[in-house]
Parts: structure tokens; sequence; C-alpha cells
């Protein structure tokens, strides 16, 4: 608060208007400040509200049985289970972080290291480009361009060279599947990722790199070690992109198959709890307990928000501290 | 004799360059795939891609215009209600940093930026949408807005820090009130930085579908400008019209993705324009 101490010096000048002025201004922004703690008031007490109905009904089946029997003609038929949208969601969110991973450290590397001025502002621009563009349009590009591809390309050669590898067992049938779901996801969250370790990256001090350098290390003994260094960082990275596609929905719904399915196979189709409430929601009106089950979806992908978020930004935290 | 450490190092060199061009190679197809399936309908379709409503199954190209109406009108008017929010509390948790609540401020916007667009739209769903009775624009707007105040928020909060301490002290020394420093001197100074902060608030709900798809409705047959009524948006035509078996909805899809791409690249080349030239 050094516009305080500043103010301090000057009483003199305008006497005791200041702290009047300043408490009108306060007191005015107050309410538009508060939006955000409302906002948040009220998702808290509706996802819960609103999914206490299944969940005391259901109890733990919810997370365990995959069935999704929705009925009109008595509750007795009712049956919600979210497993199989619980395992699409964290085989598609792993999927996609294990693959980005790689090619953001490479774009770190390749923009820090490699690339001349004018590439790497290019560089910067696409990745800048990447992050914003509507969602819609990856899952739109990514079910009409790269699935048939995917399918004839990688899929089916897979299938036919290695059946008997669980992850490759089944026959790609219209190539929607978990596998490319966790592709499309993978090419979502780079921007991101790569922000996260290109930010940890540069903050690494000058006199660790010559340290390092100065001890005869290649461009690639180099790299390893700078990695070392960033290590919290890039743990964060994975986290916080883990979270970024547990949550992402319309790209998601378009590639991934829509269907109940839980099986090794990652060529098979699937469901993700954002998708599954896409498709869902609208009707969910109509049947007793489904759209308190879908809030109860809801309120897991909440959680497996939290648990992301805040271990990625404690990381991060931890990550930043350790350079000052 | 063949140096381990040196083919080692070239292997990686290669492998990284190799990976790095991989990694930003979708976007150029992604682009390159718009227009060249993006193109052919609007050119059959003509002008009137821009003012028609959408063909029936299997009949002709028709045109995107309520969803191209509504789109614009969702983003204004989630602007008008998020805007002036958004910029209030960056300017009270950039003034008031020590305060308790600009804290909290600062830590729910960002934890509000993780939450999934699809809660949104459903804690929207049941705050407006049932109470009215029914979908709305308004229900949309709501829901574009409040996926746009944690966004907007973190760019004016930090256009408003980079404002130098010494322009503001100055202010107090001439005797300017509070207020009178902040909107005189740190917003005029900060002017492009928000600026940039509304204008990606902007592209980010132009192009948002998840947090509409129980809120709007779809009005597809008429262009609509009512608030309360039903409206529709180009992402929500897209996410429709590629899940149906019609392939005249397929190309209007793609033409859609078109004009999306168009107005996004438009806002992303504005706001930086915009903030390249700040020199602060």
């Amino acid at each position: 608060m050094r516009i305080v101490r500043v103010m301090a010096l000057i009483p003199s000048i305008r006497g005791s208007l200041l702290p009047r002025y300043d408490k009108g201004f306060f007191l005015s922004l107050l309410p538009f400040a508060s939006i955000i703690f409302a906002i948040f008031l009220a998702l808290a007490c509706i996802v819960a509200s609103v999914s206490q109905q299944s969940i005391s009904k259901f109890g733990v089946r919810l997370l365990t049985e995959s069935v999704w029997r929705p009925s009109e003609a008595g509750e007795e038929f009712v049956s919600y289970g979210l497993l199989a949208p619980l395992y699409g969601t964290l085989v598609t969110s792993v999927t996609a972080a294990a693959m980005a991973l790689p090619l953001s450290l490479s774009t770190v590397y390749f923009m820090e290291e490699l690339a001349p001025p004018k590439l790497r502002e290019l560089f910067s621009t696409l990745i800048d480009l990447m992050a914003g563009l509507p969602t819609v349009l990856y899952g739109l590009w990514g079910v009409e361009v790269m699935i048939p591809f995917l399918r004839d390309n990688l899929m089916a050669p897979l299938h036919e060279l290695l059946p008997w590898v669980p992850l490759f067992s089944c026959e790609p049938l219209s190539g929607a599947s978990l596998l490319s779901a966790g592709m499309v996801l993978a090419i979502m969250i780079i921007p991101f990722m790569h922000s996260l370790i290109r930010d940890a990256y540069g903050s690494v001090p000058m006199t660790y790199r010559e340290a390092i350098l100065s001890l005869g290390a290649n461009r690639y003994e180099y790299f390893k070690m700078m990695l070392s260094l960033i290590k919290p960082a890039i743990i964060a990275s994975l986290l916080l992109g883990l979270g970024r596609a547990s949550s992402e929905t319309v790209a998601v719904a378009l590639v991934v198959g829509n269907s109940f399915n839980v099986s090794p196979c990652i060529f098979s189709p699937g469901y993700t709890i954002p998708s599954l409430i896409a498709n869902q929601f609208s009707e969910s009106n109509f049947y007793p307990y489904m759209q308190s089950a879908l809030y109860a979806g809801g309120l897991v992908l909440l959680i497996l928000g939290v648990v992301f978020s805040t271990t990625g930004l404690i990381m991060m935290r931890k990550a930043r501290e350790m350079y000052g | 004799m063949v140096d381990v450490r040196e083919v080692k190092e070239k292997a990686f060199i290669v492998i990284s360059s190799l990976l790095a061009i991989l990694a930003v190679l979708p976007i150029f197809h992604i682009i390159f795939s718009v227009l060249y399936r993006g193109i052919p309908p609007i050119l059959a379709a003509g002008m009137g891609f821009l003012t028609e409503v959408p063909p029936p199954p299997g009949g002709g190209i028709g045109g995107i215009g309520p969803s191209l109406v509504g789109t614009f009108m969702l983003a204004l008017t989630s602007s008008l209600i998020g805007a002036p929010l958004s910029f209030a509390s960056a300017l009270f948790s950039v003034e008031f940093p020590d305060n308790p609540i600009s804290k909290g401020v600062r830590t729910l916007s960002k934890a509000l930026l993780q939450i999934p667009s699809i809660l949104v739209g459903m804690l929207v769903y049941t705050l407006v949408v049932v109470p009215m009775g029914r979908f709305s624009m308004l229900a949309g707007s709501v829901a574009l807005a409040i996926m746009m105040i944690p966004y907007v928020t973190t760019y004016v909060e930090e256009a408003l820090e980079s404002v130098p301490k010494t322009y503001k002290e100055a202010g107090y020394s001439l005797g300017f009130s509070r207020t009178q420093v902040v909107f005189k001197i740190s917003v005029s100074i900060a002017k492009r930085g928000i600026l940039t902060g509304l204008l990606m608030g902007f592209a980010k709900v132009t192009g948002e579908t998840a947090p509409l798809l129980f809120t709007v409705g779809k009005q597809r047959q008429e262009i609509s400008l009512d608030p309360l009524g039903y409206s529709d948006s180009i992402s929500l035509l897209i996410f429709d019209f590629i899940q149906t078996p019609y392939a005249n909805w397929h190309e209007v899809a793609w033409g859609a993705a078109l004009v999306l791409t168009s107005i996004f690249l438009t806002i992303f080349l504005m706001s930086r324009s915009l903030t390249r030239r700040v020199v602060l």
C-alpha cells in the first residue's frame, strides 16, 4: 500500500477529505466485486441441492455402475451409474496430457533455444491463436477431418498388426473413440501447458544456465538439466492440463462417440461426463432422477477439477518459490 | 568412432524441432480445412449465406442469418452485463489489494476460469430458464457473462497493475481524490490493455458453445432481436448440424465455421495490434 503512504504525506493538501472519498469509492465498488462470490455460492448451492436426490437414492452405485436407464414408467425401473463417463473422462484427459507434454516441452525448447526471433514470434502468435480458437471448431475438424484420417492410417493398421494388445483389441468402427477425443484434447491443451512451462523455463536464473554450460554440457544435456530444474512446474502443467481436458465439452462430445462403454480398448467409443451432460441434459426434465444424476456428474467433475487445480497450483507456487 | 553424446544431441535437436512443428501443425490444418470446405457452400449461397435462414434437410444451402445475428446479440448483451462487473471487480482488487475481499476476488476469478463451461450452462438453466419458464437470449447472455467475467477481470487487473506508481503519486500530489486518480490517470494510461481485455472477452463469448446448449433455445427460423425470445449462435448451429446425417447441413456447418473463424480472427488481430503498441 505505497499509495496510502503517499496519501499520508499529503493530508495538509486535501485534509480529511481523502478517507471519505476513499470510503465512498470502496463502497461503490464492493457490490460489483461481490458478484463473483455470489456466482460461486449459487453454483455450490445448486449443484449440492439438485444432486442430493440421486446421491441419496443411488449412493455409491452412481460411481461404480455403468447403467443409464431412464424410465418414465416408475421409479423402481430407473437406474443411473456414471462409471462409464467417469472412466472416459479420466482416460481421455490422461491420454491428452500424456500426448501434450512432449509436444509442449518441444515447443518451449524450440522457441527458447532454437528458433530465430522471427520464427519465435510466429510460433507465439500461432500458440495464442490455438488457445483462443472456438472449441467447436476443434470438434468439427476432429470429427470430419482428423477421425477419418486416424481411422484409416493409425487405428486400422494398429488393430491388424497388434490385435492381442488390449489397447488395440477392438475394431475401429466409425473412428469416434476415446483415442480421438484424447488427441483433440491434446491439441487443445498444448497452448495452456506450453505457457505454464515456458514461464517456469524463463524464470531459471542465468547463473544456473551458465553453470550447466560451463560444465561442458551439450544441448541435450543442457535441456535435460533445465527440465530437472523446473520439475514442479512440469508436474503442475500436467495437473492443470488434466483439469482443462476433463472439463472440455463440445469438442469431445463430437469426437468421443457417445456410448456407455468401459473397455480397455482405446479405439472403442466412450463417454465423458461433460459430453454426457451436453447430450442428455435437455431431456432430463422428463425422467425422474435424471437431472439429479447429471448434476451428480457435475459434482464429480467439480471435485476432479478442484483436486487437479489445487494440487497443480500448489506445485506452481513451489516452482515460483524456487527462483524467487 | 561415433560419439554417443554427439548422436544423442543431434537426435534430440531433430526430434524436438519436429515435435514443435507437429504441435502447431493442427492449427494450420484446421484453418486450411475451414477454408477448403467452407468456401464452396458460401460461394454457392452468395451473400444470402449471411442473411437467409438455414435450409430444410436435404435441400440447398440457405444461410445462417438468425445464428449470425444471435451470435452478435449474445456477445453484445453478455458484454453489457459482464464488462462493467469485471471492470469494477478488477478495479476493486487492484485498488484495495490488502482487503480480504480482493484476495477472494483474485482467487475465485482464477478458480472460475477452471470451472467447466457446461456447469455454467446447467447453473443458468436452473437459475434463469426454469423460473422464466422458457429459453431466452437473456439466459444465454447471463451464462456467457459468467464465462467472461473471470477472463476480463484478469486482463483488466493486469492492465491496471502495469500503470507506474509514479503517475498515480503525481496525481495525488496534485490533490486528486482516489476516484479522480483512478479514472483520469490509471484508466486512461491502461486503456489499451483494458480494451484488449474486453476484446478478448468478446472473442471468447462469440466462440462459446457449452454454456448456450440449455439456455438460448434454437431460433433458426427467423432473425430475432427480442432479449426474452429464443436466440441462437453460430457455434451452436455448427454443433447441431454436424451431428445430423444430412449432407447439406454439413455444408452449412462448414460455411458457418468459416464465418465464425473470420469473426474470431478479426477480433484476435485487432487485440494483437492493440497490445503491441503498448509501450509502458
